[in-house]
């Protein structure tokens, strides 16, 4: 599904944070990126979703669009999200004024439109958006609220995970979703991204804990240090990370 | 400094033939002393209104027709219960509901005690109607809405109106003055509305001004609030080349509250320069104030918010917010946070910002699919959805999104295709 090779990047005027990652996702697997505090997890991600606050100066993301693999460093953000990339962020933002209804309504059909299928009214949007929120545990008037504005930590992750069951899109990049989750909170967020993957799709999880992996199962476990992916493994990695720490790889190098 | 001699001295001269009632006289006299504001005076020190006085204006009053055609056309959906045609009230359409008494007469009959400037002064010697409704007490007779149209026969020339509404005690009063034009020429126009909030009751007025891409529109609005009664005012302004909003309320009975919003749109070379006045005269009054102002181009936006608690008026909670949203390089905001407090046992805050859209939430609108063009539009909705959710009145609120909207976003959209 996705393809990087040798990917360098940098902050605009900025250090080399990204420094030569390679790595291959299938569809149906979920990949967990794990590392310690600047290592470059998160930048991986924004890297992939098309965050403008970095530059990418060597290597290629490859990513299947219709059977074809395609530069994806050719689109914009927006584009990206209409070819299924979706960014689940560490910080979802506030948006004062914007209803989330709205907000929800005009990304699906906008995704929609780009992928050929008819938009949907708000009436028959309202309805698609039922069962999700029942997944999410959501309660309806979440909807008739600015995006974001005033939810607690936890809401704002479901929202997430809301605008992930809605978009569905084929690679999910799932950003610290598991911090400033409590346990129940944690529950129904990895319920509903259990229930959304399928084989058709893939999960990249960026976490600092082993926590979520007890919930959402990981295929790959990766360790990211310096800009780099120092070794990769099986879900037991992760759960080896969280018995010595990180030292004992990043020590190694 | 010569050539504004000048223009004084051919506004003066054009004035002396005009039969001047005694206050019109008065106000004449000052005018003759001050001449037209200038920026060395505190409080138009952004303004310059010299360009709109040229010597071939006309100062005085001109007759002019509409047809049916071109009113509908003007009033763009809005049902007027009232319509001044440069000036003059059109009998034609005039469609005053149940519960409101309307006069006309050649005199001013309103507060003598409201400290003017000279634009003020220009419109009481030159109004020759003095229009005045009065909302009878325990009455709610619904909206009014007042057209104000210019005909091409107001270009180059200055035209004058006054309104004065009485809201009598435990009534309810919903009223909207629009200001419109059919053409792009050059016009001066100078309106004033003074509104008197008895005990109890609650008004709304939303001035609406859509002016045309040449004019200057001067108005001023001055509001006096007695004791538990309620306004709410709203200036609203996407039109004109420069607009001047004065707005100077009275809170003097305890319980007293006023609400004095607005939004300003403004693009191309665009000015508009609102000028607020609060006055908390006495115990326990309360104010609330949002101002917004959506910036592109080179245009100019200013605000200026002075409130002032005068000595006794204890337990005062007041509250004063500018924010400005700036979206090219080259807009420009000024914002003029005021306070002055004489009494000890009050609670005020105020504040202003000016910024640009912000990168983090365009980012994430972008990555939810929707594009660069679209998440801007978003975002500046959500920006004056704010400002816009303070009118009460839901029609009037309703049409001034569908009117910012479409008119005002034109504009923009199709500079971002031809950008594209």
């Amino acid at each position: 599904m996705i393809e990087i090779k040798n990917l360098h990047a940098k902050v605009e005027d900025g250090d080399e944070i990204l420094r030569g990652i390679n790595l291959t996702i299938k569809p149906g697997e979920v990949h967990a990126i794990m590392g310690p505090n600047g290592s470059g997890k998160s930048t991986l991600a924004k890297v992939i979703a098309g965050h403008p606050a970095f530059e990418v100066t060597e290597g290629t993301i490859q990513y299947d669009v219709n059977n074809k693999l395609t530069d994806l460093l050719e689109f914009e953000a927006y584009e990206r999200a209409q070819k299924g990339i979706f960014l689940g962020f560490q910080y979802p933002v506030e948006i004062p004024g914007v209803s989330n209804f709205g907000f929800l309504h005009e990304s699906f059909n906008e995704v929609c439109k780009a992928q050929g299928v008819n938009e949907v009214t708000e009436e028959e949007f309202r309805e698609f958006l039922k069962p999700k929120l029942d997944l999410l545990e959501m309660n309806a008037s979440f909807l008739d609220r600015p995006v974001n504005t005033g939810f607690s930590g936890g809401e704002k992750k479901k929202n997430e995970i809301l605008q992930m069951a809605v978009l569905n899109p084929r690679l999910s990049l799932l950003d610290e979703t598991d911090s400033g989750l409590d346990i129940d909170a944690l529950k129904i967020v990895s319920k509903g991204v259990n229930a959304i993957k399928n084989k058709y799709n893939a999960v990249l999880l960026v976490t600092h804990y082993q926590r979520l992996l007890d919930y959402i199962v990981p295929d790959y476990v990766h360790v990211l240090s310096n800009g780099q992916i120092i070794k990769s493994g099986g879900k037991e990695l992760a759960l080896e990370l969280e018995e010595k720490g990180y030292d004992w790889l990043t020590k190694v190098q | 400094m010569k050539e504004r001699e000048e223009l004084n001295k051919n506004i003066l001269d054009q004035m002396m033939s005009l039969n001047l009632s005694s206050d019109a006289q008065k106000a004449f006299d000052r005018f003759k002393l001050q001449g037209l504001p200038h920026k060395k005076l505190e409080d138009y020190k952004y303004t310059n209104v010299d360009a709109f006085f040229p010597k071939a204006l006309n100062i005085k009053a001109v007759a002019g027709e509409l047809t049916n055609d071109q009113v509908t056309k003007l009033a763009r959906g809005i049902k007027p219960q009232l319509v001044l045609i440069n000036g003059k009230v059109s009998n034609e359409y005039s469609n005053l509901p149940d519960g409101v008494e309307f006069q006309i007469s050649d005199s001013f009959t309103g507060n003598k005690d409201f400290p003017t400037d000279s634009l003020e002064d220009l419109n009481l010697i030159l109004t020759e109607q003095f229009i005045k409704l009065t909302i009878k007490k325990d009455s709610s007779p619904g909206i009014i809405n007042i057209l104000h149209l210019n005909t091409a026969e107001a270009i180059n020339s200055v035209g004058a109106s006054r309104l004065l509404v009485n809201i009598e005690a435990n009534s309810v009063a919903r009223i909207a003055e629009y200001f419109n034009s059919p053409d792009q020429g050059s016009y001066n126009r100078n309106h004033m509305t003074e509104l008197t909030v008895a005990k109890n009751a609650n008004a709304e007025h939303v001035k609406v001004v859509t002016e045309g891409a040449e004019s200057f529109h001067f108005g001023s609005v001055k509001a006096t609030v007695e004791a538990n009664a309620c306004l709410h005012s709203f200036t609203f302004t996407t039109g004109g080349k420069l607009s001047r909003n004065n707005i100077n309320i009275d809170l003097v009975g305890a319980g007293a509250r006023g609400e004095v919003n607005g939004l300003y749109a403004l693009r191309g070379s665009q000015q508009c320069d609102n000028f607020s006045h609060i006055n908390h005269k006495v115990e326990r009054t309360e104010s609330e104030q949002l101002f917004k102002a959506v910036l592109d181009d080179v245009s100019h936006g200013i605000f200026t918010g002075k409130i002032i608690v005068h000595r006794d008026a204890q337990l005062v909670d007041s509250s004063q917010l500018n924010k400005n949203l700036l979206l090219s390089k080259k807009a420009h905001a000024d914002t003029r946070p005021q306070l002055e407090v004489y009494a000890d046992d009050v609670k005020c805050a105020h504040g202003a910002t000016v910024g640009q859209l912000s990168e983090e939430e365009l980012f994430y609108l972008e990555s939810r699919a929707i594009s660069p063009r679209d998440a801007k539009i978003m975002l500046c909705h959500g920006f004056v959805q704010e400002a816009l959710d303070k009118i009460k009145h839901v029609e009037t609120k309703k049409y001034l999104e569908n009117l910012l909207y479409t008119e005002y976003e034109e504009d923009i959209h199709q500079r971002m295709r031809e950008e594209a």
